[in-house]
């Protein structure tokens, strides 16, 4: 009677008919019988329920939360951000270091060059200068234009 | 990044390119400048500007447009091996940049006129003169005009002349 009580259920449980209560019906009873009391139809069945009732007894180990918690945040994504970020500002801090040594050199020489003193502070005094050279200039260059001339 | 560095380095240089627009003296004698044995007489481009305030009244019209397109001059001269000092500079002066103008050869009184020049435009007058008193290095940049240089002395009469070329050599 039992025996087929139990078979009526499993039918319905392969159609996937039975209610909850069945299911747990099922299991409690395949949990009772001793093993290698059931028939060999049987038996195969009663793996089946061990299994789920061992299954369904699988906690979760130490420091499992913790892991999964570790493994969804995106600690993976912020750290490569800030060696994105490290990386720009060391890019921009080079190019400054670089590009600081190229200036001062050439710009040095030509500041110390294009550097003019002057003599004068008035501008007549100046004015007079450059026109006393200019006149100077001009005795030559007509005495060099004469020389070319005369050959 | 690369190209960034391109341009930078690009900027650089045409800043020096403009900068280095000076004359043959910061050039070539920029050592001289400190040395004691050395006169210098510069006129910077700053006053330059300043003379356009200058009463101009007395100035004949060639000189004044001659020295309106000046932007700087510089005199180097000394007294001290006066024959080495010629000799140095002549070899000091690149001729890539500067091509001769004029060369007179007195014997003991010698002169040469160099120019740096693109195209037409001449941008640097270089005279060098050397005697057994002295060696003078003279510079003008600016737009130079070579033909009103010349007519400058024209102007003069030839006592005033004389005075000039025996003041040049105290």
């Amino acid at each position: 009677m039992e025996k087929a009580m139990i078979i009526g259920l499993l039918e319905k449980y392969w159609q996937a008919e039975t209610t909850i209560e069945e299911e747990r019906t099922l299991a409690a009873w395949f949990k009772a019988q001793p093993p290698g009391s059931l028939d060999p139809d049987l038996e195969q069945y009663a793996a089946l329920f061990a299994y789920f009732d061992g299954e369904s007894r699988v906690t979760p180990g130490p420091g499992f939360e913790s892991r999964i918690l570790q493994a969804i945040t995106p600690v993976r994504h912020f750290q490569g951000g800030l060696i994105a970020a490290a990386a720009t500002v060391l890019t921009v801090v080079a190019t400054l270091i670089l590009t600081q040594p190229a200036k001062h050199p050439t710009a040095q020489p030509v500041a110390k060059t294009t550097q003019f003193t002057d003599t004068y502070s008035d501008p007549e005094q100046a004015l007079a200068a450059v026109r006393h050279a200019l006149l100077i200039a001009s005795v030559h260059l007509n005495e060099g234009r004469k020389q070319i001339t005369n050959k | 990044m690369k190209r960034i560095l391109y341009i930078l380095l690009l900027v650089i240089g045409t800043a020096n390119t403009i900068h280095a627009q000076d004359d043959a003296i910061g050039r070539f004698f920029g050592k001289y400048l400190e040395d004691p044995r050395f006169t210098v007489v510069s006129v910077s481009p700053r006053m330059f500007r300043l003379m356009a305030k200058v009463n101009w009244d007395t100035v004949s019209p060639d000189l004044k447009q001659t020295v309106s397109r000046l932007q700087s001059f510089r005199i180097l001269s000394t007294d001290s091996m006066p024959r080495a000092f010629y000799k140095e500079a002549l070899n000091h002066i690149d001729r890539s940049q500067y091509e001769p103008l004029i060369m007179v050869r007195g014997g003991s009184d010698d002169f040469r006129f160099m120019i740096r020049a693109t195209g037409n435009t001449i941008h640097e007058l270089l005279m060098l003169a050397v005697d057994k008193d002295g060696f003078t290095l003279m510079s003008f940049v600016g737009d130079i005009d070579l033909d009103k240089i010349s007519r400058l002395a024209a102007d003069m009469d030839i006592k005033g002349l004389e005075k000039l070329k025996n003041a040049k050599r105290k």
